[in-house]
């Protein structure tokens, strides 16, 4: 490598206040985690709920990380993207009642097996619906905000009632599988299994959501159209093109999150989407528009808090998230992680 | 004026309900370089962007290399082999210098030669190769817009005021680089407000104000005459 010319400029030597700044989005996980070791008497509860907030950070996670990429690229506003979560759910659901063979049977092997089908069959279905949902409803109110909201919004009552008719108006119980079910003690703390289980997946696809980002030039298309897509299309790439594809890649994983919301939960209501849409939105905000990795530190945040509150303080749990936003907002007005929007 | 590389014939161009180009006629000669110049508001960063097809001609011909362009979209426009510039730079500032330039490449990976072409003209991109070019000091954001742009060779570039708001020093090793690719018989066609390096790069020049070409000629003929100048552009020149 050359050496500098005459007029590069001098890099000043920063605080340690201001090294630390671009990596206090990442420090707040941790240090949320000790502010809940050192709230909650004990260690052992302070174990299992870390776990369980951390297992359901990563489902939410998932469910707005598509979302979070969608409102970066294209600026649409999405609030059909519950829809996805809920159908996801159903379609998982129904594949895991045809599977009782091998979700009952008392096989590790056998039982992620059966999930892995029902989650890949969510992701096809939900895939499939986010390609008619981006031609049929987004497209015609690309560039106005408010079309866009009242249009998903109609778009999500459509396929909740959409849901009704094919799976009938009740709730539907599922049952984890056989090997899934129950708990580990670690510690002494018990945690449930399936949580566990929650976290690792939901870690591995952020780290293949991340290495896609970074190390691949469909990655590099789809953060520079985050930041400037009229540039990306003056350099020569179709942005519309990538728009879909990230469309229907969020849409699958909004079903995927889906199924893992119903095992969470045990059960699968047609407004589950549109229920955890209050914390995908809070998630997608806080952690930065366009932003994947601010919406992971988000997700964990969120999942954490309300957690922990719950057990410390259960009337305050119903606003600790909106509480978090709020902090979080006044602090940096555009998230902890947001992406330099081109003006 | 034989075998244009750019020909617009009757260009007008519409942003909202303002009608900004009246039928914008121009050609932009191969392996030289044009510079489009005038006032404020005259046109021309609405002439370069009507060329990409970022804003589209409400009526009127662009032909590029013979081809009709005038309907496609700026995806197609780039891949048939012109290179854009804009005003704003439009650096991806959260992706690193070496992103944006293979980013750049659209055909492929970075070929060397080119490469160590960059390297040598503006040696501050490989000092911070792998910093985000968010970081980067203005005049090295326009030499990775110029770099971007240059990273693989097209028949034409268009340059949005590339000397905007920046040092002197920054500016000399802009012209020096815009030199060299001039030198390697690259078609340009330029928007630039600085007259001096307008001189010094220019073989062409041509005249925009209210959206219209009011004159046409050799740059050469524009540096002369200092009346012509200041009849055109409204302005008295500092000519270095």
């Amino acid at each position: 490598m050359t050496l500098a010319p005459e007029h590069a400029p001098k890099m000043a030597r920063l605080s340690l206040a201001e090294k630390l700044e671009p990596w206090m989005p990442l420090l707040l996980v941790p240090a949320l985690i000790l502010a809940g070791y050192l709230s909650i008497a004990s260690p052992t509860s302070w174990l299992t709920l870390t776990v369980s907030g951390l297992a359901m950070g990563m489902m939410i996670f998932v469910i707005a990380s598509g979302m979070t990429l969608v409102f970066g690229l294209m600026d649409v506003i999405n609030f059909g993207h519950g829809a996805f979560v809920s159908f996801g759910a159903f379609v998982g659901v129904s594949v895991l009642l045809m599977l009782t063979a091998m979700t009952g049977a008392p096989s590790l092997v056998l039982n992620l097996l059966a999930v892995g089908a029902a989650m890949l069959a969510a992701m096809a279905v939900t895939g499939v619906m986010g390609l008619a949902f981006e031609r049929v409803i987004v497209r015609p109110v690309y560039g106005s905000h408010l079309k866009q909201i009242l249009v998903t919004m109609g778009g999500l009552i459509v396929a909740e009632q959409l849901i009704h008719v094919i799976w009938g108006g009740e709730e539907i119980f599922i049952p984890r599988p056989e090997m899934l079910k129950g708990s580990i003690t670690l510690f002494g703390a018990t945690l449930e299994k399936y949580r566990l289980v929650a976290v690792g997946l939901g870690l591995v696809l952020f780290l293949i959501m991340r290495a896609v980002l970074r190390s691949t030039k469909l990655g590099l298309i789809v953060r520079a159209g985050v930041e400037n897509p009229e540039m990306v299309q003056a350099m020569g790439y179709q942005i519309r093109r990538v728009f879909i594809l990230v469309f229907v890649a969020g849409s699958a994983l909004a079903g995927l999150g889906g199924v893992m919301w119903g095992l969470y939960q045990e059960m699968v209501t047609a407004h589950m989407g549109m229920e955890i849409m209050i914390l995908v939105f809070i998630v997608v905000i806080i952690g930065g528009l366009g932003s994947v990795e601010g919406c992971f530190i988000g997700a964990l945040m969120v999942g954490l808090l309300q957690n922990y509150t719950a057990f410390l303080e259960p009337k305050l749990a119903l606003i600790s998230n909106i509480a978090l936003m709020v902090a979080v907002l006044m602090w940096r007005p555009q998230g902890m992680m947001p992406v330099i929007k081109a003006k | 004026m034989s075998d244009p590389i750019l020909t617009l014939s009757g260009v007008k161009t519409d942003i909202e309900q303002y009608n900004i180009l009246h039928g914008v006629d121009l050609e932009v000669p191969r392996g030289q370089v044009t510079m489009l110049l005038g006032r404020n508001g005259a046109g021309k960063t609405t002439t370069l962007r009507s060329i990409m097809g970022l804003w589209k001609p409400r009526a009127g011909s662009i032909r590029f290399d013979g081809v009709e362009i005038a309907g496609l979209t700026p995806p197609q426009i780039a891949r048939r082999g012109v290179g854009f510039v804009p005003e704003d730079m439009g650096i991806f500032a959260d992706l690193t210098v070496e992103e944006n330039l293979i980013l750049a490449a659209i055909s492929g990976p970075i070929k060397r030669d080119r490469l160590d072409w960059i390297f040598a003209a503006f040696p501050a991109l490989s000092t911070f190769w792998k910093m985000p070019a968010g970081n980067l000091s203005g005049g090295q954001k326009q030499m990775l817009a110029i770099a971007r742009a240059v990273i693989e060779k097209r028949g034409l570039y268009l340059i949005d005021e590339p000397s905007k708001g920046l040092a002197p020093a920054i500016i000399a090793t802009m012209a020096r680089a815009l030199k060299d690719l001039k030198a390697d018989g690259a078609s340009i066609l330029m928007v630039e407000q600085n007259f001096s390096l307008a001189r010094a790069l220019g073989d062409h020049a041509v005249v925009m104000d209210d959206g219209r070409i009011v004159w046409n000629g050799t740059m050469a003929e524009l540096a002369a005459d200092t009346a012509l100048q200041e009849r055109l552009m409204g302005l008295k020149m500092e000519v270095a």
